[in-house]
């Protein structure tokens, strides 16, 4: 039996590229994207800001977690005339010129980065999350950061990273690992 | 594909009139999936997202919560039902909460929707709009199939709204980790003490949300001779033989997420355990 | 001068003879203290990883570069009888369409081509798009029409093995793979006092690495480079050097960083033969990558399998082992090879009379590949399963019955181990865990109706790396160094363990040390797989320091006078008895001075048996009404010789034990048997663990080097941590409520119908 292809000659459209204004990390951009692609996509293929990944395509694993007015979004399944107007952060945005952000210095100090591919989602929400809580609490951190997939650490050393920068990373950052980082009962019954 | 950003609802409801390949976005937590995939790709969109009107929560006697609230803001500005709450809660991840919308979940209509047992179970009013006016729709009218509902391509949806139920509800589901979780099954209580009416609803359990019949008007027997007002756990039987109750009102399949049998078990077990808990919250 | 050695080379279980080029005369150990090695160090590659400056293949664009999608059967199993690309072809921004029929010859892994006749799973590749974009790419592909002729499909595993299946392979779907018999099992068997007979069953278990699979090839009209997301850059370039026919000369491959391999990732793939037949063909730069969907169809799996074990015992609480048989099927999809799950069976326990088989099932499911610890999570469920529930028919302490069946001696091969410290594994979980609270029965849970439960297992794994390895140190002229390996740091940490090695040895500070990995212009590097990437190239960067700092002292020697005897590197000084300068005056006085260390590792020691080993403890509660499993603490203890970097070693054990934790509790793939497609490709189906998943970890080593092994006394990591937890949680689920649960993943339905059986 033959199958013929499902797709329909002529697709996709015959490309119309919008004008959208973006403002990220600080700066205003003006591009020309097609109108459905993605936050994500247009970050990274017109903007070159590849901080941000691709990894599920469906809002299932947050490795293209971005921050929108100091929200925590998924930029794979934003449009970029949603935000229009407000502030996009992604990972390059993080660090103050050269100086690193305690977040990105804690996350490389205490090996939170493996292979570092769900990193830059991982700063990025647990950023929104010190942001409005400077004191989280374990239950906080994993809430946070829930919706980011991490498939080499173990999570371990990601939220010990994330407790070493909410305290300032000094000598009293608390001791996480090995002592009971003990996940809330998550339980729904 | 041009985007429209609708200012509001006017704006919104005259875009989606003139214009019939143009399809709305809200939080796009479904529909961009869509789009990701290939799977569709809508001649226009409007998005509104930041239109205010759908974004508000009034609690003058009926509930009225606006189809833009995001699960974050449900959670942040009590809508007054802690079912929706906890339902709220275990929605996704942060940045799906932050997004998605319970108008999303209404017109999405899954049925592994997590607000929707709940707004079954507060027999909420879903309000549409288009240029033609518009329409209120009992939601228990609502959803017509997995994924399919009674909202024409013009409409936007609104709010939903309810009568408010009082503190005595909860939401429970069973998913196969611990966040991000798809409900397996999933079932909201509603014990109305003022009106004297309960409210049993099952996700993840059929075509579309279901409710319990049976098991709501063995529940209010219950509640009869326990007192309504009061806070009175039930016997054990009680709880038991409303959770198999509960469990016989469900239309489960075996699919990737789990099988038909272990859905009706759990419903049982989770019915009996929400019984019991609603009954001493007062 | 260098020179050729034989050598016995294991390669995650399989041994080869080969021919290994070795130079000089190895390193002995180090011996007392060491600053750098050994102790918590940050990874030297960390701001690239946190900043997004990291560049993965994923990240890689070029100039005018184009994009690949794959035409992908539909059909478990079909003839391609035609294929017709002129809808394709004639879209606008469609540059090429490769399929059978105008593919040039290009062999990969056996077969003439890329492109089967036969398309054997959902998924399997029939044609490939290139074109300027990649949205225009996945438009052409459905404008490909292809002329199947369908054929008969199987592809569950039990449903293969049946006589009713359709036959995939002439001499049927069922093939022996390996075999061990020791002593007389079946007479064992029949003598035992209590036999415990069970079958276990662990599904199909997916990578999911975080960056999906993918290449960039690059054409420049006389050399090939390839960027691709990689655990064997080496493996690539053969891969490509077979398909294309090029000469190694002509190519590169480049991985500088990659998200997450996991064994799926150990050579070249149809992606990357695609792409680099288009690049040249085009002369363009041409990318291919996978989406999610793609990776979970066709970027290989861990096995299905089906195990039935046979273990008796003789003589009461007192008694012994008598008699273990150990069968095993595994659904290889179209896989060549068998992920052999009675390797731990072999070689864990002292047992006398032990008979294990294990076969090859073929079927058209995607195929295995090899996926951390292959076979060897699969067989440790099963085996370490079973021994619980005879210890728990005999009364014997299950920690007490391993106990009591140690071996020193490598059962398999009748050699002695290098270092084997099991026993102060065993010893240190136990006291972690609380072992002696532990309860024939478990213990009430924290509500009404929770069970809390303890359960333990064993892990034995390989290693012990080898030759052949390349290093090169050289030195700059102000003090620092920089390593040249073709190895590849796939997330491990493998940059930042090289540099310590190298700055321990050399006598200079971590920071100092830059490690050009990751590109086959470097010398030869192993896969990164295995657990043997330290312990295979770990040592030759030692000697290639060691043979640095010799070159620097002897020309610090002649520059400052002395005998070089008297000197020596410390703390990046040349520091001799009566003084001391830096390593920059040296080489300001000899102005062009050049200082390139050689290392190549050497073979292992023969006639000993080199394994890694471990224990893991687990305590959780059971929602006994659910069948809800809630994990509350896992201890895991391992002995790898000499413990490089305790901070990067500790996130291999926690990241190794949330893959297992998937294993055991939430990971499936799910098939369609009626249609052979895969029910969920994404990961909003496929369930990873998130980070509510997790329970806390307490991380443990006996970090006692390894003399024996190696000059670094140290063996490796990657895949001991994944190996024993699925059992230990079944172990632990039993010990709290009596069921047993036979099949991963181990979800809340398996548990509550374990439950149900537990009470027949």
């Amino acid at each position: 039996m033959t199958e013929r292809g499902d797709g329909v000659e002529g697709m996709p459209d015959p490309v119309t590229k919008q004008l959208t204004t973006l403002r990220v990390n600080g700066e205003t951009h003006t591009v020309a994207a097609e109108p459905h692609h993605t936050l994500l996509e247009v970050l990274r293929e017109e903007l070159g800001l590849t901080g941000t990944k691709h990894g599920c395509e469906l809002g299932e694993c947050g490795a293209c977690t971005v921050l929108v007015d100091g929200v925590p979004l998924l930029s794979c399944l934003t449009l970029p005339a949603q935000v229009r107007g407000m502030e996009v952060t992604t990972v390059e945005g993080l660090a103050d010129g050269p100086r690193l952000h305690p977040l990105q210095t804690a996350f490389a100090e205490e090996g939170a980065a493996q292979c570092g591919y769900c990193t830059p989602g991982m700063l990025m929400a647990a950023k929104a999350l010190l942001d409005a809580n400077p004191q989280p609490t374990l239950e906080d951190m994993q809430q946070a950061i829930a919706g980011n997939l991490c498939r080499c650490t173990g999570y371990t050393a990601i939220y010990e990273a994330i407790a070493k920068a909410a305290s300032g990373g000094g000598a009293g950052a608390q001791p996480l690992r090995r002592t009971g980082a003990g996940r809330a009962s998550a339980s729904h019954t | 594909m041009a985007v429209h950003v609708a200012r509001d609802v006017d704006d919104a409801t005259r875009a989606v009139a003139v214009d019939e390949r143009a399809e709305l976005i809200a939080g796009g937590t479904d529909l961009m999936v869509e789009i990701n995939f290939g799977r569709r790709r809508p001649g226009a969109l409007v998005a509104i997202d930041r239109v205010q009107e759908l974004r508000g929560i009034s609690r003058s006697g009926r509930v009225r919560v606006g189809a833009g609230v995001t699960y974050t803001q449900l959670l942040a500005d009590d809508a007054g039902s802690a079912a929706l709450r906890e339902a709220s809660r275990s929605v996704g991840s942060p940045q799906i909460r932050n997004a998605g919308t319970i108008g999303g979940n209404i017109a999405t209509s899954s049925p592994a929707g997590d607000a929707l047992p709940v707004l079954a179970a507060l027999e909420a009013t879903i309000v549409v709009r288009s240029v033609r006016g518009e329409r209120r729709v009992p939601f228990a009218e609502w959803m017509t199939g997995p994924k399919r509902n009674g909202r024409a391509r013009d409409e936007i949806i609104v709010a939903a709204e309810w009568e408010s139920a009082g503190p005595k509800q909860t939401f429970m589901k069973v998913g196969t980790r611990n966040a991000m979780v798809i409900a397996v099954a999933s079932l909201a209580l509603v014990v109305d003490a003022s009106r004297r009416r309960v409210g049993v609803a099952l996700g993840s359990c059929g075509p579309t949300i279901l409710r319990a019949d049976r098991a709501q008007s063995f529940a209010a027997g219950v509640l009869d001779e326990l007192g309504w007002e009061r806070q009175a756990a039930p016997t054990e039987t009680a709880c038991a033989e409303f959770g198999a109750l509960v469990a016989s009102a469900a239309r489960p399949i075996d699919d990737v997420r789990g099988t038909a049998a272990y859905r009706s078990h759990v419903l049982s077990v989770m019915a009996a355990r929400a019984l019991a808990r609603v009954a001493v919250l007062g | 001068m260098p020179r050729v050695v034989r050598t016995r080379v294991e390669l995650e279980g399989r041994m080869t003879d080969e021919l290994a080029l070795v130079e000089g005369k190895d390193l002995p150990g180090w011996t007392g203290e060491r600053t750098i090695v050994g102790t918590p160090t940050t990874r030297i590659d960390g701001a690239q990883r946190v900043t997004g400056r990291a560049r993965y293949t994923q990240d890689i664009t070029l100039p005018g570069m184009l994009h690949v999608r794959f035409v992908r059967s539909q059909h478990a199993r079909a003839r391609v009888v035609r294929v017709d690309d002129t809808r394709a072809r004639e879209l606008r921004g469609v540059r090429a369409v490769l399929h059978r029929s105008n593919l040039p010859k290009a062999p990969f892994r056996g077969e003439e081509t890329i492109f089967r006749e036969e398309a054997r799973f959902v998924g399997e590749e029939v044609a490939a798009v290139c074109a300027e974009s990649e949205e225009t790419a996945a438009a052409a592909i459905r404008l490909v029409d292809v002329e199947y002729e369908v054929l008969p499909h199987v592809v569950d595993l039990e449903d293969a093995i049946s006589e009713q299946a359709p036959r995939l392979d002439e001499k049927g779907n069922v093939s022996e793979s390996g075999s061990h018999s020791r002593g007389d099992t079946e007479r064992a068997l029949r003598d035992a006092d209590v036999v415990v007979d069970a079958t276990y069953r662990t599904s199909t278990q997916l990578h999911n690495s975080l960056e999906t699979h993918g290449a960039v090839a690059h054409w420049d009209g006389e050399r090939l480079t390839v960027w691709e997301s990689t655990q064997h850059v080496f493996g690539v370039r053969e891969g490509l050097h077979l398909a294309l026919g090029l000469p190694y000369s002509r190519i590169r491959v480049i991985c500088e960083f990659m998200g997450g391999g996991f064994g799926s990732k150990g050579g070249a793939g149809k992606y990357t033969i695609a792409a680099a037949l288009f690049a040249r063909q085009l002369g363009a730069p041409v990318r291919c990558v996978y989406t999610r969907e793609e990776e979970n169809l066709a970027a290989g799996n861990r096995s299905a399998t089906l195990q039935h074990i046979r273990v008796g015992w003789t003589g009461g609480r007192t008694g012994r082992i008598s008699g273990l048989e150990h069968i095993s099927y595994s659904n290889s999809g179209q896989g060549r090879w068998v992920a052999d799950p009675t390797g731990p069976t072999n070689t864990l326990y002292k047992i006398a009379d032990l008979s294990t088989k294990s076969y090859r099932v073929v079927t058209n499911a995607g195929s295995l590949s090899a996926f951390r610890a292959p076979g060897y999570v699969e067989g440790t469920f099963a085996l370490e399963s079973a021994l619980d529930e005879l210890a728990e028919q005999v009364r014997v302490d299950p920690l007490e019955l391993r106990r009591r069946h140690a071996t020193s001696i490598d059962p398999l091969m009748a050699l002695r181990y290098t270092q084997k410290r099991l026993l102060d594994c065993y010893r240190i979980g136990a006291k972690e865990i609380g072992w002696s609270r532990r309860k024939r029965g478990g213990t009430p849970g924290s509500a009404e109706h929770r069970r809390r439960g303890m359960g333990m297992a064993s892990q034995i794994w390989f290693g012990g790396g080898g030759p052949p390895a390349f290093a090169t140190v050289h030195l700059n002229p102000d003090g620092t160094a920089v390593i040249r390996s073709g190895t590849q740091d796939i997330g491990t940490g493998t940059r930042t363990i090289l540099a310590q090695i190298c700055a321990e040895e050399l006598g200079i500070g971590v920071t100092d040390v830059r490690v050009d990995i990751g590109d086959t212009d470097a010398p030869y590097g192993p896969i990164s797989a295995g657990s043997l990437t330290l312990a295979s190239v770990g040592p030759a960067v030692r000697q290639a320091a060691a043979d640095a700092r010799e070159q620097l002292l002897g020309a610090a020697a002649g520059v400052l006078e002395v005998g070089k005897r008297e000197l020596r590197v410390e703390g990046g000084r040349i520091v001799g008895t009566s003084r001391q300068t830096t390593i920059e005056e040296i080489f300001d006085q000899l102005k062009n001075y050049t200082v390139i260390g050689r290392g190549s590792r050497f073979p292992n020691p023969s006639e000993t048996a080199l394994n890694t080993f471990g224990s893991h403890f687990v305590q959780l509660e059971v929602d006994v009404r659910t069948g809800e499993v809630f994990l509350e603490k896992i201890v895991a203890v391992h002995d790898i010789g000499r413990v490089v970097n305790p901070l990067t070693a500790a996130s291999q054990v926690e990241g190794g034990i949330i893959q297992a934790i998937g294993f055991a509790l939430t990971e499936q793939r799910v098939l369609d048997r009626a249609t052979g497609r895969v029910l969920n490709a994404d990961l909003e189906e496929y369930k990873v663990p998130t980070v509510r998943d997790v329970p806390p970890i307490v991380v443990r080593f006996v970090d006692v080097p390894d003399r024996r092994a190696n000059n670094l006394g140290a063996r490796g990591l990657g895949e001991p941590p994944i190996i024993p937890t699925a059992a230990a949680v079944a172990n632990a689920i039993a010990n709290a409520t009596g069921a047993r649960v036979r099949t991963t993943p181990m979800t809340p339905d398996r548990v509550m119908a374990a439950f149900a059986a537990s009470r027949a």
